[in-house]
């Protein structure tokens, strides 16, 4: 007992030292929030197209329990993926909002270049969409209030030619700052 | 029967006080570290916990017998308890990340899990974007092990690490399974050599360490050590090739683009990027007590003391 008394001693003294002065969890830690996305069907024999989806905030932290400091918006995409009949060269004029606000111009866009996800914010593409300074900061103060609400997204626009038979997708993507 | 409880006993209590620095110390960073890294994609996650494989690796990799005596035939039995430390410097608090698209692709420096804050990078449309954040402040990453040597047979001796995570499970409910084991050989090669002024030893080890079903590891490690006795002080240096092979096994719970149905559950496979060191220690010898310290010089640098019970 005694040997086992001493074993103890040295032990807890070997650990006390090495482990005096290690502190975890130092930092509050970031997340990803869930991407929220808005979809629309067009199917129309018309070349003018409108439709309409709502995205609720508050499921952007499914996935996170921590408590949560603040939330901002890192990335907003476009997906634009064509249906069968599409004309392969189709090119679309309109706009999209998002709660009221402007997300995007689009002048002649054609649909090709969003086939796959790609941010509104990517420069290369500016000859085809104009952004909206203002909907960074109105979409980061909607994620700011303590009840997040549910926002409408529209999609207007005229298409070059027809059928104009499309889904379009708009996903929000955002960071979580925990405390 | 009376000493096989007594002993049994022992490990009970080891148990709690091997929880403090080798369990709860890895056990908590574990919780933090699976928070931090089930929202970090394989590709991001790799450079944020390097330093911590390394420092890992490096201190597993520590603490071997340092004389290189061996008789060709005798005793020893000896139980220590090994204690490291590995340095945590600068270079060990940042890497180099690249931020998602639309963000510029260019490289920018920010921190590990043991650095401060993560960096930000702007966007000309207004958005931003933070890398995670650091989430161990420590000057070193410390390990403890319990280690048995045995020999001397044909100068050789056998060395044993050796922790049953069943120990823990049994008592604490929902503590993470955590498990150790390694076995390692060293043999004389002063016996072939009998007027050569110093000890000459080689010897390799192998290692296995887990922690439930999130971290599994393996450390190999070959050495080269010299020796020299001076009464009750003995000093020592040597020269070890080392290996560090760690997995991580996580449910990636960050976002994926629409549609994309990529599988969630990740097998993230690093390894240690210490791999040679340099090694200098001394220990002393007062009858059954026996204690050492040295100091190892790899990409890392790792400290490790001894105790010991024995002959």
């Amino acid at each position: 007992m005694k040997q086992l008394s001493f074993c103890i001693v040295i032990m807890l003294s070997l650990s006390l030292v090495l482990g005096n002065g290690c502190d975890i969890a130092v930092n509050p830690l970031l997340f990803n929030g869930s991407p929220l996305t808005a979809e629309f069907v067009i199917d129309e024999q018309q070349t003018s197209y409108q439709g309409t989806d709502q995205i609720r905030l508050g499921n952007l932290l499914s996935s996170i329990s921590e408590t949560v400091d603040s939330i901002k918006v890192f990335n907003i995409t476009l997906r634009i993926e064509p249906m069968t009949g599409t004309p392969e060269n189709l090119t679309v004029s309109g706009s999209i909002d998002v709660d009221n606000q402007e997300m995007v111009g689009m002048s002649n866009l054609p649909i090709s270049l969003y086939e796959n996800e790609q941010s509104i914010f990517d420069f290369g593409l500016a000859q085809y969409l104009t952004g909206n300074p203002a909907l960074v900061p109105h979409l980061n103060s909607l994620l700011a209030q303590p009840v997040l609400q549910t926002i409408t997204v529209n999609v207007t626009g005229q298409a070059s030619d027809t059928p104009v038979r499309l889904r379009i997708f708009v996903t929000l993507y955002t960071q979580v700052y925990t405390s | 029967m009376k000493g096989y409880h007594s002993f049994r006993n022992y490990l009970r209590y080891y148990t709690v006080i091997l929880l403090f620095l080798t369990l709860i110390i890895p056990s908590k960073s574990q919780n933090v570290l699976e928070d931090t890294i089930e929202q970090l994609s394989s590709d991001a996650v790799t450079g944020y916990i390097q330093p911590m494989v390394d420092s890992f690796g490096a201190n597993i990799n520590s603490g071997f017998p340092g004389s290189a005596r061996i008789h060709r035939l005798g005793l020893t039995v000896r139980l220590q308890f090994i204690g490291m430390a590995t340095l945590i410097g600068d270079a060990e608090k940042t890497y180099m990340a690249t931020a998602p698209l639309p963000f510029s692709q260019q490289p920018v420096e920010t921190a590990t899990i043991f650095g401060d804050q993560g960096a930000s990078v702007s966007h000309p449309a207004g958005i931003e974007y933070q890398f995670q954040n650091g989430q161990i402040n420590t000057r070193y990453m410390p390990f403890v092990v319990p280690q048995l040597t045995v020999g001397d047979v044909f100068g050789t001796q056998l060395t044993l690490r050796y922790f049953p995570g069943s120990l823990v499970t049994e008592r604490i409910e929902d503590f993470p399974e955590i498990s150790l084991f390694g076995v390692g050989v060293r043999h004389s090669l002063s016996q072939y050599l009998p007027l050569f002024p110093v000890d000459l030893a080689v010897g390799g080890f192998y290692q296995t360490f887990s922690i439930g079903d999130f971290f599994d590891s393996e450390a190999t490690a070959f050495f080269a050590r010299v020796s020299k006795s001076f009464l009750l002080v003995t000093v020592y240096g040597g020269l070890q090739y080392e290996t560090t092979d760690v997995t991580l096994s996580y449910t990636y719970t960050g976002p994926l683009p629409p549609g994309d149905q990529s599988d969630r559950n990740i097998s993230l496979a690093l390894q240690g990027e210490n791999q040679f060191r340099a090694t200098a220690g001394a220990g002393i010898g007062l009858g059954v007590l026996h204690l050492n310290a040295d100091i190892s010089v790899g990409k890392v640098i790792v400290a490790s003391v001894g105790i010991g019970f024995g002959i």
